[in-house]
């Protein structure tokens, strides 16, 4: 028994029922702290289209198509899927009614095979009399999927050894193995090379030349344009309208997100000095990720990191931060080594980290926001030696909400798992930069932020600059590289592939760097010249 | 953008369903045991707080419970689990015996405070070994903590039966300790000593801890996030083993006390289960000081009302132990609707 | 000379053997909500309520099968509270499997005084206890070695062979190491975690039934205070050990068998009883504190 509908890509499905697909009524949703993530939203669906939905985080995006899926319920409002009415109490729902989910967050399970993963739910149709998964049917089964998509894995491998675009690609499977006509797709390109997000938007593409009707979840809105037939926007839990995309632009989509006009241009500031602050010697970590890397970070200067997740960013941070210990190399604070210290000590020499998991290693979220706030800070005695002076904390974390703007219903004694996305993020910053850090680690300082977060906090990044502190900015988003860095390093399989100056930007130089296609036979790093 | 929280009136009605529920299973236990749910109730409460002796006797059994409940609670600030409480009070209760059978310092207090101090520290090593697995091989402190609690039952039993056994007695127990060394009972023919004050005292100090150090702080935020507090400069290793070195010392503190207060010996059944119980407690209490005092009392209640209850009914006494582990199941089961969960 | 040695070992043996059997069954049990991420600290009390209601049920009818039975209903119903708590309340497995344990050590002792206004233990000839695989061939190897024992012992051993099938072969298993993994992933394909770990509850739950009958039918035939003594705890650190490996489970289980029966023996030496009595525990220990130095050398060595 086939469980892929079998027609070959490129066939249209011929259409039933009404235009709409999916329509959304009023549908509200209030978490249980009292956050309002939706209020009254209402836009549809069209049959066959590609429908982008865009916003910044904290617009309820995710809330809406968690909602969609069946894994939360709405407080209010009406869904209709397929003209029929839809309120699905579990994903298996939404699943049966031919929804399918490629989530942000992959949902794969490491320890077993590509093939499993794709078939788990559906894989007792394998089963023999004795309960016994048929594998080879199934890897079969799989197999021809994979051929039929084009796409470059094998169904017996383990997903422990695959890279991420790979690891999308099962997501994708998973979806598309099942009689799918209904597809969510959750800011699929944010962990894409540049160069592989046009395959990617061309694959969306062919997705609807199969009839399939898609739903596209991104903040970046060049892939939107590109391939979007409507555009809704969400800002701050309401519609800000729906269009077509031949009615509206770039800067007015923009506009509608934020409610101000932006600057898409943004330029790095010039306040370098020549005094070295940081010196990186030919590191390699323990884990061998990192081959013989060396650079130097000037006062005032923002050193940016370019390259696709995976390639030792994270490893370069924990290896800085002193999480990682080196086997060889050696990193110096102005001239003074820090290779003993560990993260604490090395907090007190005047280092500040901004990490890229805020939930799990930024912060702490069931505690309040002074609890958070003065993490770090307590060490260094400013809120008393052995009590805390609790009046000093307070002002101290109502200072920093105040100068990073983090929304917040009950000051600093509110939980921070209540906060959105991007006023956590927020928050995470302004208590690192408020170390007046020697030089601030910088890693994905914006993900998952909105337009007018991500702003402060650049802004607050050259404000930081400028006074002096160097910043290593490690960022899997070029654009944001780009806007903020007086000089670009790529990294690519731990080593730094190439660096560039501003003015000299090349995107598309850069991600033939980021993907491997130049400069990947190199062994010497630093200071490849493009 | 924010609106109000969950209304506390529908939190309020959560609150007594649950008293309501709790009651009600009470009833039917003790209807099962034998006697009317009116009476049972009666003679709990009257065996425990009927007239000032009982109560005074009621307060007193507070002080194991309390202390075993905050030896299961500072741990659990860092993330810690301390099951082992039953062990380390076992140990410690040894060791203040130890010291109050052998030396003498002349002066009461000294005398008293000595063995304290040591039925602490014997807690603190029962407790140390399990954190520093943990800390250093990343063994579950769950199954090691629990374990230490059966080996340290053997060692106790071994200690008391042969090599310190009292030649005195024919019972398995260790010679009694010298009169200097007995914590009084305050008020004529009541089971009421200074020990109470201690654990008042105690809790007191922990809360402050909590509330108003850096340490407290430092403790807190581990338990929240041990990743982050080590990113915020919190030795997060160190922090967790003191705080089972601390709870250790709690529980041996907890036997210490118990010996010099009440008992004056270590002998066989020395603890009726104050270290489950005090788990219990702490459960229930949410790991807050002051809330552990007044849970500590409410099973203080129904303990020694139970023991009235079977001097009156048929019902026996071990109904306490079936009353608190319903508690426990319904405030756990009702957690959720009154403190509210994530939606997911 | 020979021959008492032999019979020394053949005791030794057959005491293994017996007290293995428990825990093998308590740590298949405990395997399966293992693998469905459950850490089951509420073992020792699903034991306990079992060997109590064996016992009651095996003395009122006569027969111990009916015993089993009920040990089994027992235990599956605390195990069914279990899951709802942890499951589906999503309240703290460790707080509420402490609570559950407590619950049933107090209700057993209350049951039992308001029921039989015994002390602290139960005893009565009328007690069935389980049959054996009864055979004399009169080859002593065959007669001692490989029958005489209790059939849960032989339906141990087959249980631990087809667990070992289920878990890792079947659609069942998958979905049962898939929950245990990433719960998310089982969730985004569909399937309620909440019931794959209900199933796995009990079925737990009528393993350690299994094993509590065995202990209070056939191990000693009457049913005394916590009389579980902790073999919750050691199932629990078999588990750990095996890493939910049933074949491992049934080496482990032997091994601490072997360990329980040594102490049995060395009682009756001049070794102070306690340190006889000590032994299970700290073996435990000494295991996993082995398991987790050889893992921690050879993540070194990686």
């Amino acid at each position: 028994m086939s469980v892929y509908s079998g027609a070959p890509l490129g066939a249209p499905v011929s259409y039933r029922g009404v235009l709409q697909i999916l329509t959304c009524k009023s549908v509200s949703k209030t978490y249980p702290n009292g956050l309002e993530a939706l209020k009254e939203v209402s836009f549809d669906v069209r049959r066959g289209e590609i429908h982008a939905i865009v916003g910044e985080n904290g617009a309820g995006k995710s809330t809406l198509m968690n909602i969609l899926f069946g894994m939360i319920k709405p407080s209010s409002g009406e869904i209709t899927f397929k003209d029929k009415p839809f309120s699905p109490k579990h994903p298996s729902e939404a699943i049966d009614l031919g929804m399918g989910m490629v989530h942000q967050h992959f949902k794969l399970v490491q320890s077993i095979t590509v093939a499993e993963n794709v078939v788990l739910g559906m894989e007792n149709r394998f089963q023999n009399k004795l309960r016994k998964i048929d594998m080879a049917e199934v890897n079969r089964s799989v197999a021809s999927l994979i051929e039929k998509l084009k796409m470059s894995i094998s169904p017996e491998d383990r997903i422990e050894g695959l890279p991420i675009s790979k690891r999308q690609q099962v997501e994708i499977l998973k979806v598309l193995y099942r009689d799918t006509d209904f597809v969510i797709l959750d800011e699929p390109t944010a962990v894409l090379a540049p160069n592989e997000v046009d395959d990617f938007l061309e694959f969306v593409m062919g997705i609807r030349e199969m009839g399939k009707t898609v739903v596209f979840i991104s903040h970046r809105l060049g892939e939107v344009f590109a391939i979007a037939d409507r555009i809704t926007i969400l800002r701050r839990g309401r519609v800000a309208g729906t269009f077509e995309k031949k009615e509206v632009d770039r800067e007015s989509v923009a506009n509608m997100m934020i409610g101000s006009a932006i600057d898409l241009s943004e330029h790095p500031e010039d306040s370098l000095k020549s005094d070295v602050v940081l010196s990186v010697e030919e590191i390699c970590d323990v884990s061998g990720t990192l081959k013989d890397l060396s650079f130097e970070l000037h006062e005032g200067e923002i050193l940016g990191f370019a390259g696709v997740g995976g390639n030792g960013q994270e490893e370069l941070f924990e290896a800085l931060a002193g999480n990682l210990k080196l086997s060889s190399g050696d990193i110096k604070l102005r001239g003074s080594s820090l290779k003993d210290h560990d993260t604490f000590g090395r907090r007190m020499a005047g280092l500040a980290y901004i990490t890229d998991d805020r939930m799990r290693k930024g912060l702490a979220p069931d505690r309040s926001i002074i609890d958070n706030s003065i993490a770090g800070h307590h060490k260094f005695g400013k809120f008393g030696k052995v009590a805390i002076n609790n009046s000093k904390a307070r002002a101290f974390a109502e200072s920093i909400i105040a100068d990073y703007d983090v929304r917040t219903s009950k000051n600093g004694k509110t939980t921070v798992s209540a906060l959105s996305g991007g006023n956590m993020q927020k928050l995470l910053v302004g208590r690192e930069i408020a170390f007046e850090p020697k030089v601030l680690l910088a890693a994905q300082p914006t993900t998952g932020v909105d337009v007018a977060a991500r702003k402060l906090i650049h802004d607050s990044f050259r404000k930081l600059s400028k006074a002096g502190s160097g910043i290593v900015l490690i960022s899997g988003d070029l654009e944001e590289i780009m806007d903020l860095a007086n000089r670009i390093i790529v990294l690519y399989r731990g080593r730094a592939v190439a660096e560039m100056s501003y003015p000299h930007y090349d995107s598309t130089e850069i991600s033939y760097y980021m993907t491997g296609i130049r400069g990947s036979q190199d062994v010497h790093c630093s200071n490849a010249q493009p | 953008m924010f609106t109000a929280r969950t209304p506390s009136l529908k939190k309020l009605s959560f609150s007594l369903l649950l008293v309501v529920c709790i009651l009600s299973v009470w009833a039917l236990i003790i209807w099962f045991g034998g006697e009317s749910p009116f009476k049972g109730f009666y003679y709990i409460i009257d065996g425990s707080l009927g007239n000032h002796y009982q109560i005074l006797s009621t307060l007193n059994k507070m002080v194991p419970l309390i202390l075993a409940a905050a030896a299961v609670a500072v741990p659990a600030w860092t993330g810690m689990w301390n099951i082992g409480g039953e062990g380390q009070l076992l140990l410690g209760a040894f060791g203040a015996a130890l010291v109050g059978f052998s030396v003498d310092f002349g002066v009461g207090l000294v005398n008293i405070v000595v063995a304290l101090i040591v039925s602490a520290a014997f807690g603190m090593a029962w407790a140390a070994w399990p954190a520093i697995f943990k800390i250093k091989l990343k063994m579950d402190e769950v199954v090691t903590t629990l374990m230490g609690n059966y080996i340290a039952a053997q060692i106790i039993a071994y200690l008391i039966n042969k090599p310190f056994r009292d030649p005195k007695s024919p019972l398995a127990q260790t010679p009694y300790i010298k009169s200097s060394f007995v914590i009084p009972y305050l008020f004529e023919g009541t089971q009421f000593s200074a020990t109470f004050f201690v654990a008042i005292v105690i809790v007191l100090a922990l809360f402050i801890f909590r509330k108003r150090f850096l340490l407290g702080y430092e403790f807190e935020i581990t338990g929240s996030n041990s990743v982050f507090a080590e990113l915020s400069g919190v030795r997060v290793s160190k922090t967790k083993m003191l705080s089972m070195l601390i709870g250790g010392a709690l529980a041996g503190l907890a036997g210490g006390l118990l010996v010099l207060g009440m008992t004056q010996r270590v002998m066989q059944s020395f603890s009726p289960g104050y270290g489950f119980t005090g788990l219990l407690v702490c459960l229930l209490a949410f790991n807050n000081p002051l809330l552990i005092v007044g849970i500590a009392f409410l099973f203080s209640v129904l303990h020694t009302g139970s023991v009235n209850l079977q001097l009156f009914s048929s019902v026996p006494a071990e109904i306490s132990g079936v009353l608190q582990a319903v508690m426990v199941l319904f405030v756990a089961a009702f957690k959720t609707f009154i403190v509210g969960r994530r939606d997911g | 000379m020979v021959k008492m040695d032999l019979e020394l070992i053949t005791t030794l043996f057959r005491t293994s053997i017996r007290m293995a059997t428990p825990i093998l069954l308590a740590s298949l049990g405990g395997a399966l909500t293992y693998h469905a991420g459950i850490i089951n600290v509420a073992m020792e009390g699903l034991m306990l309520i079992s060997a109590f209601f064996s016992v009651v049920f095996s003395y009122l009818t006569g027969s111990a099968l009916y015993g089993i039975l009920a040990g089994m209903l027992a235990s599956i119903a605390i195990s069914l509270l279990y899951s709802v708590f942890v499951s589906f309340l999503k309240a703290n497995n460790f707080a509420i499997g402490f609570a559950l344990n407590i619950l049933v050590s107090s209700l057993t002792l209350f049951l039992m005084r308001v029921m039989f206004q015994g002390k602290n233990a139960f005893n009565s000839p009328d007690i069935a206890s389980i049959v054996e695989l009864k055979l004399k061939t009169g080859n002593y190897f065959l007669d001692n070695y490989i029958f005489n024992f209790s059939i849960l012992t032989y339906l141990s051993i087959l249980i631990a062979f087809l667990l070992a099938y289920v878990i890792y072969r079947t659609s069942f298993g998958l979905r049962l190491r898939v929950c245990g993994e990433m719960p998310e992933a089982l969730k985004a394909a569909g399937i309620k975690v909440g019931f794959v770990q209900l199933w796995s509850s009990i079925l737990c739950g009528a393993l350690c039934g299994l094993a509590g009958a065995q202990l209070s039918l056939y191990n000693v035939r009457m049913f005394s205070r916590d009389m579980t003594g902790g073999r919750g705890f050691v199932a629990l650190a078999a588990i750990l050990i095996s890493g939910g490996k049933p074949k491992r489970i049934l080496l482990i289980s032997l091994l601490f068998g072997v360990f329980d029966a040594l102490s049995v023996k060395l009682q009756s030496e001049k070794i102070a009883p306690q340190f006889a009595l000590m032994l299970p525990y700290i073996m435990s220990v000494v295991v996993l504190l082995l398991f987790h130095l050889k893992t921690r050398k050879r993540l070194k060595n990686a």
